[in-house]
């Protein structure tokens, strides 16, 4: 069974077309890269697959699930920018769900900010603020990714994961990222080729259907 | 409170319009009042004496002078309206100009609910502040003690110890209901943060099934503010229910003395329904007073807040 599965997906949006009728199968363990300037429909294309969206027409199906309302729950994904709730980092981790504490620690691990967090007077319990505001860029993305990890989930969807972070932030951030990449199917959207090195395929956008180019 | 809403007034801009507005308001509850009472006194003694043409004169004079008074107080209204709206306007452009000129990190050191209610709710309060309620009922209570004086001084000692301990419930009151509106405005602010958050971090909350954590995040500030304004009406109740038993304790007795007056000949009735429609002017014009004293002290927390981002945080 394919991890992703478009069968003749079309998708519009505020009147625009962003997929037109694209079939494509991403099995499972893969990295795909999608590329493409801003705007032109990669962002859609993963809220697609978490059931953000539901397409207008064609069949897409998550590890065999078409239901859109069901999607998510075989997804993570790591937004650009980061988005954190006004609260400490372990429910900016958790989101509410009981979770047991190794599994915190490991997901910050991975996420490499053990380090940080054990300078932190209260540690997992430090508020992060409103959007984060007491954190820097690379630290509110890391906790993302931190969520991510802990979330389980056998796809990663990545939008822009690194794109707006300075080179050293953004090496201690791709760090984090190859740990949550490991045995998982990857979609990653950026509009920098050089950042998926490795990846499996790359696929281009162009007038709302997809082409693959050499990797 | 006195030197808070002068600096308010001054930042408002332009007080002698403002004082002009209030000095032209003023006198309608009080022109009201008289016309009622001397109408009431007119029209019932030329029904006690069976003249028609006291009658007569008492309503042609009644249905000139109500359409004459409301008409002013309604030009009055209509000339003031624009201004100060215009005022409110100004003031709200200047704050935006101020919060637009703070530095970053002043602007991090508050939610955004913070500074969004302080835009929009807090200067509202501002524009609901009743200054203008308070002179009308101020000069009301003023004039209607001072004919009841006049008319007969026991009776208005007696009205005047009736509507004393809703004055004085009034006053008491005032600082809590002080401390809970800031409460209030406070807990309003930080539940617009988690407004913002629900709105923002929807698809998250979605992806990672957080919304109902988030929806009980909600309902924690919801009860905050709940439990605030519950405390906030039950001591505005209190205050109600007060000056309820009270002005009807006074009007019992009042009525009392008075029926006995007209009954031994010393009162008419058209003069009792007199005395006792300035005996309501009295102790509704000091309900009214307390109200619009703790309105503006409601109004205040909003306006503190507002000049506080003014003044750049020298005031509190």
């Amino acid at each position: 069974m394919n991890a992703i599965e478009f069968h003749g997906v079309s998708f519009s949006y505020r009147d625009e077309t962003i997929l037109r009728d694209t079939t494509l199968a991403i099995p499972q363990g893969a990295r795909i890269g999608l590329v493409g300037p801003s705007g032109c429909g990669k962002s859609t294309l993963l809220k697609l697959v978490a059931g953000l969206y539901a397409p207008d027409s064609g069949t897409l199906a998550v590890l065999g699930e078409t239901d859109t309302e069901r999607l998510h729950r075989h997804v993570a994904m790591v937004l650009q920018p980061p988005l954190l709730f006004p609260a400490s980092i372990r429910d900016n981790i958790t989101c509410g769900h009981d979770m047991p504490e190794e599994r915190i620690l490991a997901a910050c691990e991975a996420a490499q900010l053990s380090g940080w967090l054990r300078g932190l007077p209260d540690g997992l319990d430090t508020y992060v603020g409103e959007r984060g505001n007491r954190l820097s860029g690379g630290q509110s993305q890391r906790i993302c990714i931190a969520r991510a990890i802990a979330r389980q989930s056998p796809i990663l969807l990545m939008d822009e994961a690194t794109s707006a972070l300075d080179v050293p932030t953004g090496a201690a951030v791709m760090g984090a990222l190859r740990s949550l990449m490991k045995g998982k199917t990857v979609v990653s959207a950026t509009h920098d080729l050089a950042r998926l090195e490795g990846f499996d395929r790359i696929l281009q956008f162009r007038e709302g259907r997809l082409h693959e180019i050499p990797s | 409170m006195k030197s808070r809403v002068e600096s308010l007034v001054r930042e408002l801009g332009r007080p002698g319009r403002l004082l002009l507005f209030l000095l032209l308001r003023s006198p309608y509850e009080a022109c009201a009042t008289i016309l009622l009472a001397s109408f009431l006194a007119g029209a019932l003694s030329g029904v006690e004496s069976g003249s028609h043409k006291a009658l007569f004169a008492s309503l042609a004079w009644f249905s000139i002078a109500v359409p004459g008074l409301y008409l002013y107080n309604g030009t009055v209204w209509a000339t003031h309206a624009p201004f100060w709206i215009s005022r409110i306007a100004a003031l709200r452009r200047r704050l935006f100009r101020r919060v637009l000129a703070l530095r970053a990190t002043d602007i991090d050191a508050r939610p955004t609910g913070d500074w969004s209610a302080r835009l929009t709710s807090d200067v509202s309060l501002i524009d609901s502040i009743p200054l203008h309620y308070l002179a009308v009922h101020v000069v009301g209570l003023v004039v209607s003690t001072g004919i009841l004086v006049r008319i007969d001084g026991f009776l208005a000692l007696i009205v005047i110890l009736t509507a004393l301990p809703a004055i004085l419930a009034g006053q008491v009151l005032a600082k809590p209901v002080r401390a809970l509106s800031g409460a209030l405005r406070t807990a309003v602010s930080d539940q617009v943060a988690e407004l913002v958050t629900l709105v923002e971090g929807g698809p998250t909350a979605r992806l990672y099934d957080a919304s109902e954590w988030l929806i009980h995040r909600f309902c924690f500030g919801n009860r905050a503010i709940r439990r605030v304004r519950m405390r906030l009406a039950l001591l505005m109740g209190l205050q109600a229910v007060g000056s309820l038993l009270v002005g009807m304790g006074g009007t019992l007795v009042v009525l009392s003395i008075g029926a006995l007056m007209v009954l031994d000949g010393r009162r008419t009735l058209g003069g009792l329904v007199a005395l006792l429609h300035y005996r309501l002017g009295v102790v509704a014009g000091a309900s009214m007073v307390v109200n619009c004293l703790l309105s503006i002290r409601i109004a205040m927390a909003g306006a503190d807040r507002v000049m506080e981002v003014l003044d750049g945080g020298k005031s509190t």
